[in-house]
């Protein structure tokens, strides 16, 4: 037995290294999605778009085999959220807590790509680019090429040892960066944080639900970008505006795109810009009505399904 | 006990850490939340972090657009619908006023004050495609007789106004994108 265990530890010695660099750029991602679901780390974020920056802290652990994680902001207003398993809550200045049934928590952070290997697969080719350095870790670069025009590319940077992403570039067709998630210091524990542990025994009443409805859509798209998918339809009313809209959420497992119908307004819309986010905003008036189609997707395939929607 | 609390909640402002009773009584107490918006309010001013524009009537805009019946934009075919999802709409939709939509959204609205104020930037400069030609270029009819100063002042002001609406309106459909990001994100956990 001994003897087996040492010839395992000779072996690993000699090849261990080998081993790491021969992984191919798939194993990389599966791995991230593992160390992700597994350890006990806590991380300080930046978030960058074009020139707005904002920076987060981040706490990851497991606590009674619940995966609890804990992110807040630390520029601009004070926020919070956290998610236990499957529940997310959001805690925001100004407004009553909320929770939804998610699997991320929808800010910047490690868990963007995590459980879309499939969606990265169909849609992008995957390779590995050189080693870089981020938050004083060596890191592996694995360059996402989408396999058409119609989404943009991404850098990730995986940590060499644990596999967790710690940075993330997008850009856009141009090449432009688009936004940039990056950490700057991590750290990893035996012990989930002790924060993680009391907000699981806090046992904190449970938040008014956001709901999830789907009301039947008489809307259809003639074009949809290869991949991209129907995932939520309904009709409400914006924010602000008070506007009442038809609305149809599409997303290729990677990024969502908001699609509205309202009635023709009075006010003249620009037909096409771009936020400094790196948000798409094409709008097509069809007969009397406009339709406004918003996401992180090139400008053009923004146009091209604003031009697509017909009634069924 | 709300009292007790207040001195307590100015510290978490001020970023002291928050206890577990605090955040429980946080999310239950209405009288503790008013507060919580209010000091949160007085300190980023005191900071000097308040928006340029700050919109203090957001609550009753929320409670506008609850009071309001929800609208079909896609026009109803009566064959294929009889009386039954009518009914049931009518039940589901003051309830997606209250608690979801609308309820949330404002937690975005925060966030995207900056989107507003980025949007202006992107407008001016960055942008590359054409954006927000609004009033035809040479399309202001000015009789000889007139002052055209007179005229191009309105102009302008006119151009403006409608700039700013226009940004509204952007706006107001990105900040519902973030949002139904947020919301919607449940339909993706299959």
């Amino acid at each position: 037995m001994v003897k087996v265990l040492w010839v395992g530890v000779v072996f690993y010695a000699l090849f261990g290294r080998f081993a790491y660099a021969e992984k191919n750029p798939l194993q990389w991602l599966a791995q991230m999605n593992q160390a992700y679901h597994q350890n006990n780390f806590s991380l300080s974020i930046t978030h960058l778009q074009r020139n707005h920056v904002q920076s987060f802290l981040f706490e990851h652990g497991i606590v009674d085999d619940e995966q609890v994680v804990y992110i807040k902001s630390l520029t601009g207003p004070v926020s919070h959220s956290y998610r236990i398993n499957n529940l997310v809550t959001y805690i925001d200045p100004e407004i009553q807590p909320y929770s939804v049934h998610a699997p991320i928590i929808a800010i910047p952070s490690p868990s963007f790509f995590i459980n879309k290997l499939t969606a990265i697969e169909k849609n992008y080719n995957v390779s590995l680019a050189g080693k870089g350095r981020v938050a004083g870790r060596v890191a592996q670069l694995v360059r996402l090429k989408a396999k058409d025009k119609d989404r943009f590319n991404y850098v990730l940077w995986l940590d060499v040892d644990t596999s967790l992403l710690l940075r993330y570039d997008s850009f856009d067709l141009q090449n432009n960066l688009v936004e940039q998630m990056q950490v700057i210091r991590a750290q990893w524990t035996v012990q989930p944080n002790e924060k993680l542990v009391e907000l699981v025994a806090a046992d904190i009443p449970s938040m008014k639900m956001a709901p999830a409805v789907n009301v039947k859509t008489r809307w259809q798209f003639n074009w949809l970008p290869s991949q991209y998918q129907i995932i939520a339809t309904d009709s409400h009313r914006l924010l602000s505006t008070t506007e009442p809209v038809d609305y149809l959420m599409l997303s290729d497992g990677l990024s969502e795109v908001s699609v509205y119908i309202a009635n023709a307004g009075e006010v003249e819309f620009p037909e096409r810009l771009i936020t400094q986010g790196g948000m798409a905003v094409a709008r097509h008036r069809q007969g009397n009505v406009d339709i406004t189609v918003v996401g992180k997707v090139p400008l053009d395939t923004a146009t091209k399904i604003a031009r697509s929607i017909s009634l069924k | 006990m709300v009292g007790e609390n207040k001195q307590q909640l100015s510290e978490y402002i001020d970023d002291l850490p928050l206890s577990d009773e605090m955040l429980k009584q946080l999310a239950e107490t209405g009288e503790l939340k008013q507060t919580f918006s209010h000091y949160q309010l007085i300190g980023q001013a005191m900071r000097d972090e308040l928006p340029a524009q700050l919109d203090l009537g957001f609550a009753d805009k929320v409670a506008a657009a609850i009071a309001l019946e929800p609208t079909i934009i896609a026009p109803v075919v009566k064959k294929e619908q009889p009386q039954q999802p009518r009914k049931k709409l009518a039940t589901v939709i003051p309830f997606i006023g209250k608690f979801g939509q609308y309820g949330i959204a404002a937690s975005v609205a925060a966030a995207l004050v900056i989107g507003v104020q980025q949007l202006n930037i992107a407008d001016s400069r960055i942008a590359p495609s054409p954006v927000l030609q609004t009033v035809p270029m040479g399309g202001f009819v000015s009789p000889v007789s007139l002052q055209p100063n007179a005229n191009l002042e309105v102009q302008q002001r006119q151009e403006q106004k409608q700039r700013l609406e226009q940004r509204r309106q952007v706006n107001a459909y990105i900040q519902d994108h973030v949002l139904q990001q947020r919301i919607k994100s449940q339909a993706l956990d299959k």
